[in-house]
């Protein structure tokens, strides 16, 4: 398995390609259940996006669900999408990890798409594309692991050892662009794991890193194996408030 | 438990042992937002 994983129509995609498909490792986006868009959804948008870093965690965030939204439109927000913002659910779903088979295979091989459908019948594209569709699905389609939101709340925590550049003797560019690693500054939190001289890929965000209520701070990759081969669904219900980071 | 906890799809991951979780392919996805989800009942 694989820990990489295509997803499609993404604004860095090529425009080259026409499903403009860039593999990331996780990717964020933020679904909402509500009928209508509050300052609290978007602000939770905002949040999501920001707490977890270039957007780049799928976090499906049920936003306080309740018995009268049950039959309301997903609406999945997503920053890096070139699909509308927001886009329904399933059309976002289907459109972004695979095609209406469900399975992880670009939009363009839907069945109906193939060229060769002008020269076969529909029932050997069908068969044609299942086939194919089976074969890219064993070789590069995703798993979704959902997590009520009350667990992944609870246990969740990044130190951002993931955002450090692999260390390199005589490349010197890069520095911590805060300057202030290890130093306790009130504006910059650093990782518990870096130390002065460590270089980020990207700068890191000013606010604290995510920790558990037990104050524990894990590296975001150390638990990497190669038997990864999902992106993180993480089912939200908790309200906004329990996003901050304990302190 | 970090981000890499959740995404592992290891069987034998001990940080997941104690977290409730489901994995599912893209048309159970599907399914699981066009519909309540039994994860989100409190």
């Amino acid at each position: 398995m694989s820990q990489a994983v295509a997803v499609f129509q993404q604004r860095t995609g090529s425009d080259d390609d026409p499903d403009h498909t860039v593999v990331w490792d996780y990717h964020g986006i933020a679904p909402l259940w509500r009928r209508a868009l509050c300052t609290s959804a978007m602000c939770m948008i905002t949040r999501c996006a920001v707490l977890l870093g270039h957007a780049t965690v799928i976090l499906i965030a049920k936003s306080q669900r309740s018995s009268a939204d049950t039959k309301a439109v997903a609406m999945v927000y997503d920053l890096d999408t070139r699909l509308h913002f927001p886009t329904e659910a399933t059309d976002y779903l289907k459109k972004t990890f695979g095609t209406t088979t469900g399975q992880a295979v670009p939009p363009r091989f839907a069945p109906y798409d193939l060229p060769a459908r002008r020269l076969l019948s529909v029932r050997v594209v069908h068969a044609y594309t299942s086939v194919y569709c089976c074969v890219l699905a064993w070789l590069c389609g995703s798993l979704f692991r959902v997590v009520p939101a009350r667990e992944y709340l609870a246990h969740f925590a990044s130190d951002r050892s993931h955002m450090l550049a692999v260390p390199c003797d005589d490349d010197d560019d890069h520095h911590d662009p805060n300057g202030a690693a290890g130093t306790g500054s009130a504006d910059v939190q650093t990782p518990a794991v870096a130390a002065a001289e460590q270089k980020w890929t990207a700068p890191p965000p000013k606010y604290d890193c995510i920790r558990t209520k037990g104050n524990v701070a894990y590296g975001l990759w150390n638990a990497l194996s190669l038997s990864n081969h999902t992106r993180l669904i993480a089912v939200c219900s908790a309200p906004l408030p329990l996003f901050k980071t304990p302190r | 438990m970090n981000l890499m906890d959740f995404v592992s799809m290891s069987a034998d991951n001990a940080a997941l042992k104690h977290v409730h979780t489901r994995v599912m392919d893209l048309a159970q996805l599907i399914k699981f937002v066009q519909s309540p989800s039994p994860l989100d009942q409190s």
